[in-house]
C-alpha cells in the first residue's frame, strides 16, 4: 500500500517539479526506468511468492538500475551504444514478462 | 511483507539466510536462460517456488504446494475475511500487502517506487519534449543523411520545375511578341488601308473654288504628289482617301469613290509637313495648277493633324494570298 502511495507520489512530484533530465543521464534514464520496472515486478512476484525481503529489493533495484545504464554506457563508448540498449531492453522486457506472468499465475491461476 | 506475516515470522530469518542469492532477481536471471526455450518460464515459476526455497525452508515451501491444491479448494477462503490460511490465493497475499504498514520494507519499497514514478515522468516529459536531442550520435547520422538526400531530391525538383516555368514562361513571350507584332501590323495596314483615324504632323490644305474650276485631274495630281512626298492617311473633307481611290466629275463638285464632294475642299494629310508643302508648291506643280485655274489655296503646315475619316477595304474578290513559303 505505502509502495502504491509512493509511486503516485513519485509520479505527482515529477509532475509539479517537472524536472529537467541533464544532458549526461539522457541516454540512460530510459534504461534504467526499464531495469526499475523489471526490479518492482520481481519484488511483486517475490512478495507473492512469500520471500519477498526488503535489503534485496533495494539491492537489485539498485544494481539493475546502475548495470543497465553501464552497459549502455560501455555500449556508446563502444558504438554500439543503440544495438546494446536494444538488447537491454528486450532483456529486461522478456523478464518483465515472465515475471508478469507468474503474478498472473498466482494471481489468476491461469 | 505480508508474506512474512501470513507464513509467519519465521520466513523472517528464511531471506536472510537463503535469498543472499535475491529472490526477487535471482527469479529473473534463472529464468532467462530458459525463457529462450519459450515455454520453460510457463511451468517455471509454479516449480521454483516448490524447488527454490524449499530445501532452505520447509515453513515457505508449505505455500507454495498450497497453490497448485487449492485451485479449486481457494475460493471458498476467498469469499471469506479469512486471511489465516496461510495466503493460500494470491489475491489474499496481495490484499494483505495492501494493509498500510509502516514497517522498514513498506518505506523503503516506497521511497523505490517514488523514485521511479519520478523518473518515468522525468523520462515521459523528457521524450515529449525533445525530438532529436535525445537521439544517438548514429541515428543523427542517418537522419541527416536522410535529410541530405530529401533536401537534394527537392533541389533537383526546384531545378525541373524552373526550368518548365522557364519554358512556359518563354513560351509565353514569344507568343505575347508575337502578338504584339501582329498588333503593330494591324494599327499599321488599318493607318494604310484607312480602316482606322489617325492624327499626326501634316498639313492642311484648304481651297476655295468659287468658280468651279477645280477638277479631278487637279485632285488626283495633288493627290499622286502628296503620295510622292510621303504622304500616309490622306482626307478630303470627309472621304478617306487610300490606294484605292479615284475622282470623277461631279454636278456642282467631284466625285470622290463613288460620293459627291463639294467646294470649298478642305485636305488633312498626315506625313512630313515640310516635305509636303515644299512639293505642292512646287514651280509648276500641283498648287500652282490650280491657282492657275482661278481657285484659291491655302496650305498650313501643323504639328497636329487628324484624319478621322475611315474606310472600310473591300475584301479582294480575286485575289488570295500566296502561301508563305519557307526560305
Amino acid at each position: 500500500m505505502i509502495a502504491v502511495i509512493g509511486l503516485v507520489v513519485g509520479v505527482v512530484a515529477g509532475l509539479l517539479v517537472q524536472p529537467v533530465v541533464p544532458l549526461f543521464l539522457q541516454p540512460y534514464l530510459p534504461i534504467a526506468v526499464v531495469a526499475a520496472l523489471d526490479a518492482l515486478f520481481g519484488g511483486l512476484r517475490a512478495m507473492l511468492d512469500g520471500i519477498f525481503d526488503d535489503r534485496v529489493f533495494l539491492v537489485s533495484f539498485l544494481s539493475n538500475v546502475v548495470v543497465a545504464a553501464l552497459i549502455v554506457f560501455l555500449g556508446d563508448q563502444l558504438g554500439v551504444g543503440a544495438q546494446l540498449s536494444t538488447g537491454v531492453v528486450v532483456v529486461l522486457g522478456i523478464r518483465i514478462f515472465s515475471n508478469a506472468a507468474s503474478i498472473r499465475r498466482h494471481l489468476f491461476k491461469a | 511483507m505480508s508474506a512474512r506475516d501470513a507464513g509467519g515470522d519465521a520466513a523472517s530469518p528464511a531471506p536472510e539466510t537463503v535469498t543472499p542469492d535475491e529472490p526477487a532477481v535471482e527469479r529473473g536471471p534463472r529464468a532467462e536462460p530458459e525463457t529462450s526455450t519459450g515455454a520453460q518460464p510457463v511451468t517455471g515459476p509454479d516449480a521454483r517456488p516448490a524447488s527454490g526455497p524449499a530445501p532452505a525452508d520447509p515453513l515457505l515451501a508449505d505455500p507454495a504446494p498450497a497453490e497448485p491444491v487449492a485451485a479449486p479448494v481457494g475460493p471458498s477462503p476467498d469469499h471469506d475475511e479469512e486471511p489465516a490460511p496461510a495466503g493460500s490465493g494470491g489475491w489474499t497475499t496481495l490484499r494483505g500487502l495492501m494493509r498500510p504498514r509502516a514497517t522498514r520494507s513498506q518505506v523503503l519499497t516506497a521511497l523505490l517506487c517514488a523514485l521511479l514514478g519520478f523518473a518515468v515522468v522525468a523520462q515521459l516529459r523528457q521524450t515529449r519534449d525533445d525530438g532529436l536531442a535525445s537521439l544517438r550520435q548514429s541515428e543523427l547520422v542517418g537522419i541527416l543523411d536522410q535529410t541530405t538526400r530529401q533536401g537534394d531530391d527537392l533541389q533537383r525538383e526546384i531545378a525541373e520545375l524552373e526550368r518548365t516555368r522557364a519554358e512556359l514562361e518563354s513560351g509565353t513571350d514569344s507568343r505575347q511578341a508575337a502578338l504584339d507584332a501582329a498588333t503593330r501590323s494591324a494599327e499599321m495596314q488599318g493607318i494604310l488601308t484607312g480602316r482606322l483615324p489617325a492624327v499626326g504632323p501634316g498639313i492642311t490644305v484648304y481651297l476655295t473654288d468659287p468658280t468651279a474650276a477645280i477638277g479631278y485631274e487637279h485632285m488626283v495630281n495633288m493627290l499622286e504628289e502628296l503620295r510622292n512626298a510621303g504622304a500616309e492617311a490622306v482626307q478630303l473633307n470627309d472621304r478617306r482617301l487610300t490606294a484605292s481611290s479615284y475622282f470623277a466629275p461631279g454636278d456642282g463638285g467631284l466625285v470622290v469613290d463613288g460620293a459627291l464632294v463639294r467646294p470649298p475642299y478642305q485636305w488633312a494629310v498626315i506625313g512630313s509637313p515640310q516635305t509636303m508643302a515644299t512639293a505642292l508648291d512646287m514651280h509648276g506643280g500641283a498648287l500652282a495648277m490650280i491657282r492657275n485655274s482661278g481657285a484659291k489655296a491655302v496650305v498650313t503646315m501643323e504639328d497636329r493633324v487628324e484624319v478621322t475619316a475611315t474606310r472600310e477595304p473591300a475584301a479582294p474578290q480575286f485575289a488570295t494570298p500566296l502561301p508563305a513559303q519557307t526560305s
